[in-house]
């Protein structure tokens, strides 16, 4: 008689590939009851017979679940990115114990900055999560051999955005603390947040190279395969901007703001919003009459206000948006 | 005159001439113009911005006879900012701005093609090219201009990345340093990518730093640009470098407004290829005499610097 879960790998099965979505659903289905020896050998012939067939973070996911899961990490084949000169002497490079390349999809509230500034970066990233996930989780292949190959685009020399695979362990950079060195999931065992920024730096030379500053809409590009139009805050009619930012969101557009300086004559005293600093942004909405910017900090916290969380995500009215921050890049 | 106005409401190709006058702006040109300085003419960004972002992709844009002050980039550029399209930037004086969230104090360089000319880049700074950032296929021709003490923390002078292309001919480069936490590259820091590689070309021009090594001129060992130095004089330091350079201190007069002026003794004198030496040097003097030329941004005068006007 066959079992729950074998009808459910049946119907995973009925189209020859087995998804991301697919295997999820197996996973709660299994957990939703106490597993029997039965239901995990069922889906452990699953994987073996039908491995060829699982889509690369599938195939993970129910390796993991079965507590087999695939290696993160190699025998040092793959130099590692150099970290930042001043980090050289107290950062490992290490597997994540029990790390998973995705937990529960990806999420722009993923990813967290590290002790690097990179703002720009980490911000873009949680830029593209938000606006399609589908695309961060797309750049990343799991290799057999527990790699891991991220999939970027540059511009080649006519113009035209080319891909561009860059190749990782699943190392990544420790403090001497134990905690992540530089980016990191907000639940430590997501890898795809430190592993996306290893890549980057692992393409450009190193962490010392993207941890000095950068251009947020570069980042978009090589994620995407598609530029970003700036505008500046000081030149565009608020309600042009909201407009804009509006459709970004709907359209599935990646979008950043940076601040302005220290010393630009904007007083950033008290306003929860800091100065030289790239945020996220994640939408506008009208309320009450009243237009909003929702904005996140890469940081994963510190906002202004008081939404009785502090992680980073907040709205804020449009006359302060335009005041505080310089501009808005918007993915194309 | 609303400058900034002036701009928005400029139809392509359009010519403004901007009075005399010290401007408070923060520019954005999306389409093509040209700007021209009618005496002394200060474009002072008050630290709320780059002074000039160019975004236009077709056509060209041209700023000449500015002096471009207070820029503070929100990532890149702090005087001027292109970021696609074509630039022309002639007898400019870009000084005192500021990039420190990514670089190119003075002016930054993305996938767009300039040309800066009779141009000072002073006291500017950035976190990478304290005066200029040249990045992604970015292109750069640097002539008759000087880049003098401007800071980074990598490439107090200029950096060079990615795929982006310079060539700077007769050019000073001089006093520039790095500050900060991994700094290097007191001229120049390059570094390439795994996937391309930048190109510097350096001609008829003197490079005088303090700085020595690496220090002083970064190419990124683990990914190296190509850079090319011929007919230039350069630091002691560098002979292993051979070619046709000169390698001995510059002999600036180092006194008076021009303190980069040669002086009498200096090597630079006579020994450029007046056969690839524009009409004017950096403060608009004839270049070529007897059919012979000097290397870097000036001309050789006669009495030094406390003649002249700055």
């Amino acid at each position: 008689m066959p079992t729950k879960i074998g009808d459910s790998i049946a119907r995973a099965l009925r189209d020859n590939k087995v998804s991301s979505a697919e295997v999820t659903t197996l996973i709660t289905e299994a957990k939703s009851e106490p597993m029997t020896t039965e239901t995990k050998a069922e889906l452990q012939t699953f994987l073996t017979q039908h491995g060829d067939k699982f889509a690369a973070t599938a195939k993970v996911d129910l390796q993991t679940f079965l507590g087999n899961p695939a290696p993160t990490t190699t025998p040092r084949k793959i130099d590692d990115p150099a970290v930042l000169t001043k980090h050289a002497t107290d950062t490992t490079w290490k597997p994540v114990q029990e790390g998973k390349l995705f937990v529960d999809g990806v999420n722009f509230d993923d990813v967290v900055q590290g002790s690097i500034a990179n703002c720009f970066m980490v911000g873009a990233f949680s830029a593209v999560a938000q606006a399609n996930p589908d695309t961060i989780k797309n750049a990343f292949t799991q290799n057999t051999d527990g790699t891991f190959t991220v999939r970027f685009f540059e511009k080649d020399a006519s113009g035209t955005m080319k891909p561009v695979n860059v190749t990782i362990d699943g190392d990544l950079p420790q403090s001497s603390f134990g905690g992540a060195r530089y980016a990191k999931g907000r639940d430590s065992k997501e890898l795809w947040v430190g592993l996306l920024e290893k890549a980057y730096a692992q393409w450009k030379g190193g962490y010392e190279t993207v941890g000095n500053g950068g251009y947020p809409g570069d980042v978009i590009a090589a994620l995407t395969g598609k530029s970003t139009s700036y505008s500046s805050n000081k030149y565009t009619d608020a309600n042009v901007l909201f407009t804009n930012i509006k459709n970004g969101a709907t359209n599935h557009r990646a979008m950043t703001s940076p601040t302005y300086g220290e010393n630009s004559g904007v007083d950033y005293n008290g306003t929860g919003v800091h100065a030289w600093h790239v945020y996220t942004v994640l939408g506008a909405v009208e309320e009450g009459g009243t237009k909003y910017v929702q904005l996140r900090n890469p940081w994963g916290q510190s906002e202004p206000g008081n939404d009785g969380k502090d992680d980073g995500i907040f709205k804020m009215k449009l006359e302060d948006f335009t005041k505080l921050y310089q501009g808005v890049d918007i993915g194309n | 005159m609303d400058l900034a106005q002036t701009v928005r409401d400029a139809q392509p190709n359009d010519t403004v001439k901007v009075p005399a006058g010290r401007y408070a702006v923060n520019l954005e040109l999306t389409r093509p113009i040209t700007l021209l300085a009618m005496g002394q003419v200060v474009l002072d960004g008050v630290h709320a911005g780059s002074v000039v972002r160019i975004t236009s992709k077709d056509g060209l844009v041209r700023l000449s006879g500015f002096t471009i002050v207070g820029g503070a980039a929100p990532e890149a550029g702090g005087a001027v900012s292109l970021l696609e399209g074509t630039l022309e930037l002639t007898d400019c004086t870009l000084r005192f701005n500021k990039a420190p969230l990514y670089g190119g104090g003075g002016l930054y360089v993305r996938d767009g093609k300039a040309t800066a000319t009779r141009c000072r880049f002073e006291a500017n700074t950035g976190r990478q090219g304290g005066a200029i950032l040249v990045d992604s296929l970015g292109v750069l021709r640097l002539e008759d201009s000087t880049v003098i003490q401007n800071a980074a923390v990598e490439g107090g002078g200029l950096k060079v990345k990615e795929g982006a292309r310079v060539a700077i001919v007769s050019c000073t480069i001089a006093d520039n340093k790095v500050v900060g936490d991994g700094s290097t590259g007191t001229a120049f820091h390059l570094a390439a990518t795994t996937t391309r590689s930048p190109t510097l070309t350096i001609s008829n021009s003197i490079i005088s730093e303090r700085a020595e090594g690496a220090a002083c001129i970064f190419n990124s060992p683990k990914h190296p640009a190509t850079l090319t130095i011929s007919k230039s004089l350069l630091p002691e330091w560098c002979n292993a470098l051979g070619g046709d350079n000169l390698f001995t201190a510059a002999g600036f007069v180092m006194t008076g407004t021009e303190p980069y002026l040669l002086g009498e003794k200096s090597p630079a004198i006579g020994a450029a290829d007046a056969s690839k030496i524009t009409a004017k040097d950096v403060a608009g003097r004839v270049r070529v005499k007897n059919g012979k030329a000097d290397l870097g941004a000036f001309a050789f005068v006669s009495g030094g610097s406390n003649t002249l006007p700055y």
